[in-house]
């Protein structure tokens, strides 16, 4: 598998996140879920904490057996 | 020319989409009577309205049974009747024009929607099954009042439907 | 393959000194016109939604006309024809013919630009008796001030020397070289023959009836056929904006991604469809016009849908040589070489998240495409939510990212900082998503487009799930991070050039492609077939609807007055 995910590549992924976050009412709506103000925002944070574990992951796990070559320019 | 077989396939499902696009829009207005505002409305002398047949008097008025024809003047920055009342249960046909510049003709929340465009007439035709109240508003930018100008259609029930102008 | 490849030893700059002076200038024109532009665009979104009106709710409209007219025809055919010259240039690896030549042409975009800035401007001062708020369709018998027509059709004027200034010097390699176009000066000269059949609809328009109107030498005009011929050129000019970051995607970014173009024979196929395809579906901007009957529509749309293809081609073909870039650079796996893209470099990122968000504006455009779903979203703030992710980001972030690539070539000048240029294009994307998430969102629930206070005393938005108020947060906060994105950009490049130059040299060489121009027929290159072809088409979508209009309203009526907003010079003196 590829290598790390550097601190550009996380940038772009969070960008990637924001339609996400800001329609994930709407998303939750059409599943049927009615979310509050406060349980949207437990959500998004729960959300974006989880992509930021996954990434350092990710990167712990490829720090061990690929060296440090694609991750950026 | 060569051309990667995934590319092919990329081709070949793009031209089945646009071909599947038209047919859809084929359908709406084949199959299920999707009617546009067309030509059919005419064009009329926009610097003498109120000499005109139509024109001279906008109102409501009832042409068959449950059928209204609405005719609308639209000018910088109303519309004239104001508000626009029909009754529930109708098929109504707007006529509107313009007196001046370019307008629109939008009831807010519907696909009720045209261009009001000087020297000619859109002619669009609605059901209104339920009693119900919407604005109508200007989405054509047309001077600096543009967005004062606004109107009201009331869908009252049938019963209480008075007559034609009021 | 000389031709296409600038040896890497040398910058542009030295290599042709004087183009690259020209390229700088027209550049510059953009960014100015970029930065004005963004300044009314944060003053509009702040304006509607309510939280800041610190102008006159009559002046918005003056402010309108000048962040469309900025933006959409000095930005963006400033950037391009500096674009160009240098694309033609540096393919054709020879200099213009005739440097003075190619500096009055760039004079006279800038007199016409100027011409029509003035006359906007002059909106905003009461006293002055000139003003063309006119929004930059300018729609009769809504009237603008004679300079501001006679700006315009300056401007176009300049854009049809410099076409010639670049067919010139082809007409000339052609004599010297044999051989196939070189892909760049084949983008160029498709790009221009749509311009040039394009722009006859204006050029019509302005010459033969705006312009005397508002001069009083005619007094009124047919307010649908100036309208048709607008559209007859603003959907063409849709693609005008468009080719140059085609052309930079098809080019640039495949060697920015660390590979190759995957294949130039579909680049030559895909600018062929545009040049024919552009023009004859103008009247998909009219679906709700009268006066137009149905069929008239019916081709228009026909014709619309299949102008899909070409840019459906291009997304596969940009995806896959930057697939090919990556697994040079070591990418590998099924999805996992996105990760060895070079996401730091912002010419990159700023190229691939513009090409995204292309994707995701091609949606909401076959939406504006279908004909009857158009109902529904026709002048809501849906159709500027569509176009602010095409011409708005699609090609704006795509200019500007390429500025980082370009910019060590033109000025021997390294960016002041590759991080602040990172977060500016990451910046971009993101305050688009929202700002143009709420207004599509806005759109489907009837909020309109073009209006000051979109907020109503007889009644009130129904925003369904969420609030109009949630609407406008987003798109103030979007609009705002837009904004910042784009002092951002003008700031890192000001301090650039303030820097001491580089010494040595970058390689900015551009590898051929993978599968070469020798694969692909000869017939390609037959411009003047495409010519007579789009013509042709032109003919058959355009001759009966314009016949019907002038044959029901005659040439000149039916209209009515002139509205000025406010006095035109004319009535002041007589
Ligand atoms: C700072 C970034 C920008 C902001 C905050 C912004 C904001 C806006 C807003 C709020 C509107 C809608 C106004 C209305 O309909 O009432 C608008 C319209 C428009 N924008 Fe932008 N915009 C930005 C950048 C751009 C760019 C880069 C382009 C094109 C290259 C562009 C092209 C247009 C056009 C053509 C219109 C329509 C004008 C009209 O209806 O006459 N904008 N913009
Ligand atoms: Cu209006
Ligand atoms: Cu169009």
């Amino acid at each position: 598998m590829s290598g790390r995910i550097s601190r550009a590549g996380l940038l772009v992924i969070l960008a990637f996140l924001v339609p996400v976050i800001v329609e994930f009412r709407t998303l939750a709506a059409l599943f049927g879920v009615s979310l509050s103000v406060g349980q949207y925002l437990v959500a998004v944070t729960g959300l974006v904490m989880a992509v930021l574990l996954a990434v350092t992951a990710w990167n712990l796990r490829a720090g061990t057996t690929a060296d440090d070559h694609t991750g950026g320019a | 020319m060569n051309v990667h077989t995934y590319e092919k396939i990329w081709l070949v499902a793009s031209l089945f989409l646009i071909v599947g696009f038209i047919a859809t829009v084929v359908y709406g207005a084949a199959g299920a009577g999707i009617a546009m505002v067309d030509a059919s409305g005419g064009t009329v002398d926009s610097t003498s309205l109120s000499e005109n047949e139509r024109f001279g008097e906008p109102g409501v008025e009832r042409v068959g049974d449950g059928e209204y024809e609405v005719t609308v003047v639209a000018r910088q920055f109303m519309y004239q009747p104001d508000p626009i009342r029909v009754p529930a249960d109708s098929r109504v046909t707007f006529y509107v024009t313009s007196a001046d510049v370019i307008h629109g003709f939008q009831v807010v929340g519907t696909n009720v929607n045209t261009m009001v465009i000087p020297g000619q007439v859109a002619k669009i035709t609605v059901d209104f099954d339920e009693p119900a109240e919407y604005g109508i508003i200007c989405n054509e930018y047309c001077g600096q009042g543009h967005h004062d100008m606004e109107g009201k259609l009331v869908v009252v029930p049938e019963d209480e439907y008075g007559g034609d102008d009021a | 393959m000389t031709s296409e490849e600038l040896p890497g030893e040398e910058l542009f700059l030295d290599r042709f000194p004087d183009e690259a002076q020209v390229v700088r200038a027209s550049l510059w024109s953009a960014f100015v016109a970029l930065g004005i532009g963004a300044l009314a665009g944060i003053v509009q979104a702040l304006h509607r939604v309510g939280y800041v009106r610190f102008i006159d709710s009559a002046d918005y409209y003056t402010v309108l006309t000048l962040h469309g007219v900025l933006l959409v025809i000095s930005f963006t055919i400033f950037f391009l024809v500096g674009l160009f010259t240098w694309a033609v240039t540096r393919s054709l690896d020879r200099p213009v013919e005739n440097i003075r030549f190619t500096w009055a042409w760039y004079l006279t975009m800038v007199a016409g630009t100027v011409l029509a800035g003035v006359a906007i401007l002059g909106g905003f001062v009461d006293s002055i008796p000139i003003s063309a708020d006119v929004l930059f369709t300018f729609y009769a018998p809504l009237q603008a001030h004679p300079l501001f027509y006679a700006g315009l059709a300056v401007f176009i004027i300049g854009t049809w020397l410099a076409g010639f200034d670049w067919f010139r010097s082809w007409w000339i390699w052609r004599s010297e070289n044999d051989g196939r176009i070189p892909l760049q000066t084949f983008m160029v000269l498709t790009s221009m023959l749509m311009w040039y059949i394009a722009t006859i609809g204006v050029a019509i328009s302005v010459v033969f009836f705006l312009l005397p109107w508002s001069l009083g030498i005619i007094d009124q005009v047919n307010p649908l056929l100036t309208r048709t011929l607008f559209w007859y050129f603003g959907h063409p000019v849709v693609y005008f904006w468009l080719m140059p970051a085609y052309l930079l995607w098809y080019t640039v970014l495949p060697s920015i991604s660390g590979g190759r173009l995957f294949s130039d024979p579909l680049a030559r196929v895909v600018f062929v469809l545009f040049l024919i395809l552009s023009t004859p579906v103008g009247i998909h901007h009219q679906y709700l016009d009268p006066g137009i009957a149905e069929g008239f529509k019916f081709i228009a749309m026909t014709n619309t849908m299949f102008l899909l293809l070409p840019s459906l081609l291009t997304a596969f073909t940009v995806v896959a040589s930057m697939e090919h870039g990556a697994r040079q650079r070591g990418g590998e796996g099924y999805l996992s070489w996105l990760g060895a893209l070079p996401w730091r470099d912002p010419a990159f990122t700023g190229m691939a998240l513009a090409g995204l968000m292309f994707a995701a504006g091609g949606f909401s455009g076959m939406v504006n495409a279908g004909m009857n779903i158009n109902y529904l979203i026709h002048n809501t703030l849906w159709v500027p939510g569509h176009f602010h992710l095409t011409v708005g980001t699609a090609v704006a972030l795509t200019f500007m990212a390429a500025t980082y690539w370009l910019l060590p070539q033109l000025t021997r000048r390294r960016l002041y900082s590759r991080t602040i240029g990172l977060f500016q294009v990451v910046m971009w994307f993101v305050g688009m998503v929202l700002m143009s998430n709420a207004m599509h969102r806005a759109g489907l629930v009837g909020i309109p487009r073009r209006t000051a206070e979109p907020q109503y005393d007889g009644f009130a938005f129904d925003a369904g799930l969420s609030s109009v108020a949630e609407l406008d947060a987003q798109v103030a906060i979007g609009g705002t991070l837009l904004f910042v994105s784009v002092v951002l950009f003008l700031g890192n490049l000001i301090i650039s050039l303030l820097e001491d130059p580089m010494e040595g040299t970058v390689d900015r060489s551009l590898p051929p492609a993978l599968s070469g121009p020798e694969d692909s027929p000869e017939v390609l290159d037959n411009l003047s077939l495409w010519v007579a072809i789009a013509l042709l088409l032109v003919l058959l979508a355009y001759s009966l609807p314009i016949g019907a209009i002038v044959a029901d309203g005659g040439l000149f009526g039916p209209g009515t007055e002139s509205y000025p907003v406010v006095l035109s010079w004319l009535e002041v003196v007589t």
